[in-house]
């Protein structure tokens, strides 16, 4: 009997146990590098929250003072910052939207040992980061329950979702290193689906405070406005761009002078705050549907071995996008856009 | 039918909101210290119920709740009507305050009930 089919045959099969068995580090590393980058713009998105809960106390006793001396009422116009309730409160629930950011913070740093245990070939604490995070996603009720004296802040997590995380937990294989990519996909995903019902949940919550906050800068904003501290070019300016018209010389004294002109560019800043409401509420939203997609990519890699990002990237790019329009302010985002006069 | 969590912060947010959005106009036509008053504690009280909801899971049932949320609909409906109607300002604060008493009720029944 000839040994060379054998051999053919014996060689083929070892070819294929080791394609199997191999640790599949380019795409688990794919998949750690769109984490990061998801979890890195949901989480300046919920600090940024946070951050204006906390800041709202100077432009509030600002506008509730203006509004105050524009009564003819005798003694009505006097400093009238904030109450200490309200501070208390918006700070208080500052800090259970930290508790969120802190969990979508512990998150990145397990993509980033993830990424790490897919790049090089040694060991580094990936369990530890894993845990961390699932830790991290799982203790955000309790942390906010404490916060809130013992009530529960998260509802029930919906059925459907659980969906999301059927892997059937395939075959393992052999080899250490993709036993714990493996391993570490499963927890990282199980993190990404708490975290990603957290903020489901919360979405009603969020979408009220998005526009909370931004009535608040309005108001402030048209304080200036009124009390023509700021130019009507900077609304103006926009406006005629949008518009695809170019604005005479003078067009800022003509608005000064005209009152009509000037209600009119004060229902466009109202207008404006509108479009700033839901582009942060569709900001929210794409971060949920961020954790959507890099679950469904974890899945991919526990049965495919294999990650297509794009939607993740697609994604996070429109989240990146609306972020950087909001980070600039609007004074200078008029520089930019076209300066005038 | 029985009200949600999320219908509940609503009607709770979009209370605070109107006041808010109408303190400004409001103080404009007030001519008392008292007036002044009672248009920012009206509102700073309603402020102070939504902060209140929105750190809690208002999700708790039972009729009293859902008396409590029809209140608080009823009592932003008669503040519309005030305002869209053009009342005098005295009536107006006095029905901001009525939505005032009934979002504080729904919010200590609905989170209260719910610990």
């Amino acid at each position: 009997m000839s040994v060379r089919p054998f051999l053919g045959l014996a060689l083929a099969a070892m070819a294929a146990l080791g394609g199997c068995a191999a640790a599949p580090r380019v795409p688990a590393a794919t998949l750690a590098d769109a984490g990061l980058k998801a979890t890195g713009s949901f989480s300046a998105e919920v600090k940024d929250v946070a951050t204006q809960l906390r800041e709202a106390d100077a432009a509030d006793s600002f506008t509730r003072t203006w509004e105050q001396c524009q009564s003819p009422a005798p003694g009505a116009c006097v400093p009238s910052v904030t109450p200490e309730r309200l501070s208390i409160q918006r700070n208080g629930l500052a800090d259970v939207v930290d508790l969120r950011a802190n969990a979508i913070d512990q998150l990145g740093a397990a993509y980033a040992a993830f990424k790490q245990e897919a790049s090089y070939e040694q060991s580094t604490d990936l369990q530890g980061a894993t845990r961390s995070a699932i830790d991290s996603a799982n203790s955000f009720g309790q942390a906010a329950a404490a916060l809130n004296k013992g009530k529960r802040f998260i509802p029930a997590v919906p059925g459907e979702v659980g969906a999301l995380l059927d892997f059937g937990f395939g075959v393992l294989g052999d080899r250490l290193q993709r036993k714990r990519i493996l391993r570490a996909n499963r927890e990282i995903a199980q993190a990404v689906l708490q975290l990603r019902n957290g903020m489901q949940n919360e979405m009603e919550v969020f979408m009220t405070l998005t526009d909370y906050l931004v009535g608040k800068r309005t108001a402030a904003r048209l304080v200036f406005y009124d009390a023509k501290l700021t130019s009507p070019m900077t609304i103006m300016t926009p406006l005629a761009d949008q518009l695809g018209v170019t604005l005479v010389p003078g067009a800022e004294s003509m608005i000064a002078d005209s009152p009509a002109l000037m209600i009119a560019l004060r229902a466009t800043m109202e207008a404006n705050s509108r479009v700033e409401v839901i582009e942060a509420q569709g900001r929210y939203r794409a971060g949920i549907a961020g954790l959507d997609a890099l679950l469904r990519q974890h899945r991919e890699l526990e049965t495919k071995q294999s990650v297509t990002v794009g939607d993740v990237e697609r994604i996070i790019d429109q989240l990146n996008a609306s972020l950087a329009k909001y980070a600039t302010p609007p004074d200078q985002q008029q520089q930019q856009q076209q300066p005038q006069q | 039918m029985q009200s949600t969590a999320n219908q509940r912060l609503t009607v709770i947010y979009n209370a605070y909101k109107s006041a808010f959005a109408r303190r400004a106009s409001d103080l404009k036509q007030a001519t008392t210290a008292e007036q002044v008053q009672a248009i920012m504690d009206n509102v700073d009280a309603l402020e102070a119920s939504y902060l209140d909801a929105a750190r809690q899971s208002l999700d708790a049932t039972g009729p009293d709740i859902e008396a409590c949320y029809q209140a608080a609909l009823s009592a932003t409906q008669s503040a519309e009507k005030a305002y869209a109607s053009g009342k005098a300002l005295a009536e107006r604060i006095a029905a901001v305050s009525g939505v005032v008493s009934a979002v504080g009720n729904l919010v200590t029944k609905a989170a209260g009930a719910a610990a």
